[in-house]
């Protein structure tokens, strides 16, 4: 009851030990994350990490195997109350090919209790997509602009995107980040986004956090800027062991001259004796996260 | 909601309804054709006294032929075509396009999203599928009555009111399988076997014959001797032989005839062709004198309304099965 109450002040979702398991297989696992309101968050990870399924039951499209999720306040459901804050837009984009732009809207002006129709048709008109055309012969940029607008006219509190951008060319790519970013601003801390994606390059573009999910768990779930700040890669000369003072060990690599550690500070302090320090950018930090956890279920298939 | 359904199914009523016209276009001039020519026949063989033979006289050319086995066959295709053609891709199509997602997410229930499509869907199916059968069923007066054969497997099933219990249930069970695989084509393929299955193969034969328990009647030896017996327009269910001690079979095998029988019938075997029935009956009467009788069990044809409420009612009931587990399917399964 706290949490729900607390949900509703600053957060936007919180989860807690949360778990989806299909048959035996485990698509996620104990995932804990909390994303304030107004903020943009991406959910990276390799394929099969679990993205998928977070957005699912989050949106409360599935229902979770174990643990809690609190949404605005409520438990996800399939009421009206719940559905019509939520704006979400599945993987692959699903739209009714035979239908046209317009008559997608007129689903939302039928079946969505805020929908905002000049919003959806601006929307459009700005990027000259033809509203009469069916859906089947627009390019994939323009049906993610569909698709796009079919979320956030909704008028939704918060907009959960599933790998929007994978399939896109670089320009429509950039074309789409651009919409999502000035919608983010028009709403004036109003929207909260989650966004998933496997191509690093997306998210600093256009996101304030990041969540890290590899193999259906949770690495990493925090603010970009602190992420940047507590992530560097350590140098030292060959053959030097860690002494983990201060600092975890996400990834180890030896070269023949030297070792690199990318490690992950207790606190932002740059004073480590025997080491040179070097900042790393998001796509390094989030690969690290990636690799070390393939490392680690390789060694427990080798136990099991 | 209702203005959604229209849009991505007003196609496939407007095929159904087309198809309506074209089978209204053949059905209605022929048959007040045929129910013409029967009646005008009917007034000439009275006269004569020859009308046990209209039955092999009248409609005898081949395009007569051909619309008299369309017209059933039509009917009987009906629901299986309709729970393939409207009932699977109800929501198959949904699932395998990801459509399902998008409409999902909007600000209505599932629950809702589904009622209104059932609905439509139902009607639409009833409404159809009663207009086929109306106008089929009005059509076979003139076989029926020449024929009077309205009770056995064929007419039974393509007239009255059960087609469209059939295709009623075929709806729903195309919809829920649709819903279970999320995959058009195969539940498309599993759709017809199990109808064909059920509509065409096992209730007609193993469970409407017991709906009512048939009435047992027997005769002295000899088929003409039993068929004066069942009254006319009845649904034949079985035929055999019955021995005095009661044991039935279904034809008595010439070894096992009495020895005096089969003498007789060797005898008389050789020389006098074309005397056959006369041969016939002696034999028969020597099977009578032995104690052996003629059985038939049938259903009389003033059962058949009672049985087409109750074979009416089986399906609907029937139905309510995939309808309950396509509820399951949409609003308890993982998207």
């Amino acid at each position: 009851m706290e949490q729900t109450v607390k949900g509703k002040v600053s957060e936007a979702v919180q989860t807690n030990g949360l778990g989806k398991r299909y048959g035996s297989f485990w698509a996620l696992k104990d995932c804990t994350i909390s994303v304030p309101r107004g903020s943009v968050t991406a959910l990276v990870g390799p394929n099969g990490a679990g993205k998928t399924s977070l957005l699912k039951l989050l949106v409360g499209l599935n229902s979770p195997s174990a643990g809690d999720v609190v949404v605005l306040g409520q438990s996800p459901s399939q009421s009206t109350s719940y559905l019509s804050s939520i704006g979400y837009l599945a993987q692959e984009i699903p739209l009714y090919s035979q239908f046209t732009a317009a008559d997608h809207f007129a689903i939302g002006k039928h079946m969505d209790v805020n929908w905002d129709n000049e919003l959806a048709v601006k929307r459009l008109q700005e990027l000259r997509i033809p509203l009469d055309r069916k859906v089947g012969k627009l390019s994939g940029g323009q049906r993610a602009q569909v698709g796009l607008a079919m979320a956030l006219a909704k008028r939704p509190q918060l907009l959960l995107l599933d790998e929007p951008v994978a399939a896109l060319d670089p320009l429509a790519r950039m074309d789409f980040l651009t919409s999502l970013a000035q919608a983010v601003t028009d709403a004036d801390g109003e929207l909260t986004v989650v966004m998933s994606s496997h191509l690093l390059a997306d998210l600093e573009r256009v996101c304030d956090r990041v969540i890290i999910l590899a193999a259906g768990e949770t690495q990493l779930c925090e603010n970009i800027e602190h992420t940047l700040e507590t992530h560097k890669l350590l140098v030292g000369p060959k053959g030097q062991q860690p002494n983990n003072d201060g600092y975890r060990v996400i990834k180890e690599t030896h070269s023949p001259t030297a070792t690199h550690l990318l490690v992950r500070l207790e606190q932002p302090k740059h004073n480590l004796p025997g080491w040179h320090i070097r900042n790393v950018d998001i796509e390094e930090i989030v690969l690290a996260y990636m690799g070390q956890n393939k490392n680690e279920s390789i060694t427990k298939g080798d136990v099991r | 909601m209702n203005w959604l359904v229209w849009k991505q199914h007003s196609k496939q009523f407007m095929i159904a309804t087309i198809l309506l016209i074209l089978f209204a276009a053949l059905l209605i001039p022929t048959g007040l054709h045929y129910w013409q020519v029967y009646q005008h026949a009917l007034s000439t063989c009275s006269q004569s006294n020859t009308c046990a033979e209209l039955k092999g006289e009248l409609f005898q050319s081949s395009t007569d032929q051909a619309i008299f086995q369309l017209e059933p066959f039509a009917i009987m295709i009906l629901p299986i075509l309709l729970g393939m053609f409207w009932g699977v891709p109800l929501l198959a199509r949904e699932y395998s396009e990801g459509t399902n997602l998008l409409v999902w997410t909007r600000s209505i229930s599932r629950r809702r999203w589904l009622t209104t499509k059932l609905i439509w869907i139902l009607v639409a199916t009833v409404v159809v599928s009663g207009a086929f059968t109306a106008l089929g069923t009005w059509w076979s007066k003139t076989p029926n009555a020449l024929n009077l054969d309205r009770f056995v497997f064929l007419p039974f099933s393509t007239q009255g009111i059960v087609p469209v219990a059939y295709a009623t249930f075929a709806v729903a069970l195309g919809i829920a399988l649709g819903a279970w695989l999320k995959r058009t084509m195969i539940a498309l393929g599993l759709t017809f076997v199990l109808l064909v299955g059920i509509i065409v193969i096992v209730v007609p034969t193993l469970i409407r014959p017991q709906y009512v328990t048939p009435i047992t009647v027997t005769s002295s030896m000899g088929f003409n001797a039993l068929r004066s017996k069942l009254p006319s327009g009845a649904w034949r269910l079985s035929m055999g032989v019955i021995d005095k001690n009661g044991n039935t079979f279904d034809q008595l095998d010439f070894p096992n005839w009495p020895p005096q029988c089969q003498t007789l019938a060797q005898t008389q075997q050789a020389p006098t062709a074309g005397s056959k029935t006369e041969d016939s009956a002696t034999v028969d009467s020597c099977l009578t004198a032995a104690g052996y009788r003629q059985i038939a069990r049938y259903q009389p044809d003033n059962r058949y309304w009672e049985f087409q409420q109750i074979e009416f009612g089986l399906y609907m009931l029937l139905s309510l099965i995939p309808i309950g587990a396509t509820y399951w399917l949409v609003l308890k399964r993982d998207a």
